[in-house]
């Protein structure tokens, strides 16, 4: 019989934005099995001050299993999208092997909006 | 009729500070903090167990929220952030250009309860609720209205 366990605090973790697909990569297979896509979101941000260019942020965006099967026979580079998803962090080596994190967006929704 | 593109950038993340929060004062005068959380979230596996997996988010917030932030937060502090993603960049000292994702804070809620004996008395002031920090306001309000395209 399973002990009571006490409810886990919500583990709140939603991003929503709106962008452009750019940079989008083949569709691969994980080393365990998992279709991946990954591609980058270009979002701007509308300046305060109309002189000024509006700043642009670059996301590392991820979808996973059968939703980016589905994303590679549809989305293309240029769309503009809507997504929801959760922040998530990969690891990785850099030129001088030290370890570093970088966030992702794991994709979870999409819906696009244009071309 | 050409319709513009609606900008969307919000995030709602909670998680525990890793570290103390970093805080400065700009020569002008603004309060700056950030802060690295980690975040969990709980997952059933493929094999049908429970597995956890942890993301580490860095967090700016600044004016009075970053006042509130290195006030009552500290390292272990549960924490609710809400804001956007923006990306920030940075040469570093071996020359090589950087850039990462972080949460600009509109808004972090203090998850912990206050000790029994540092409770403070009521009152009707927002600045004396434990854990309540207003959202920012943009240091010239006037700018907001000027944003609206139409």
């Amino acid at each position: 019989m399973a002990q009571d366990m006490e409810p886990l605090p919500p583990a709140l973790n939603t991003v929503l934005v709106t962008g452009r697909v750019r940079r989008r990569k083949h569709l691969t297979m994980s080393s365990k099995g998992w279709y991946v896509l990954e591609f980058e979101i270009e979002a701007r941000r509308y300046s305060e001050s109309p002189a000024e260019e509006d700043p642009v942020d670059v996301f590392s965006a991820e979808a996973w299993g059968a939703f980016a099967r589905e994303l590679d026979k549809t989305m293309n580079n240029g769309d503009a999208v809507l997504v929801e998803g959760r922040l998530t962090s990969r690891e990785y080596e850099d030129r001088n092997n030290n370890r570093r994190h970088r966030m992702v967006l794991s994709i979870v929704k999409m819906d696009i909006l244009g071309g | 009729m050409n319709i513009r593109m609606p900008s969307i950038n919000k995030v709602i993340i909670s998680g525990n500070l890793v570290e103390e929060p970093r805080t400065d004062l700009l020569e002008n005068g603004t309060h700056v903090a950030n802060f690295r959380i980690a975040s969990s979230q709980s997952f059933r596996g493929r094999d049908g167990e429970w597995h956890e997996k942890t993301c580490f988010i860095d967090v700016v917030s600044w004016r009075r929220t970053a006042e509130l932030v290195a006030e009552y937060l500290r390292k272990g502090s549960p924490v609710l952030v809400e804001g956007e993603l923006q990306t920030s960049s940075w040469q570093a000292q071996d020359g090589t250009s950087r850039s990462r994702i972080e949460i600009l804070a509109r808004r972090v809620q203090f998850l912990e309860k206050p000790q029994q004996q540092q409770q403070k008395p009521e009152s009707s002031t927002r600045e004396d609720k434990v854990g309540y920090t207003p959202a920012d306001e943009p240091p010239d309000a006037e700018a907001e209205y000027d944003d609206i395209p139409f």
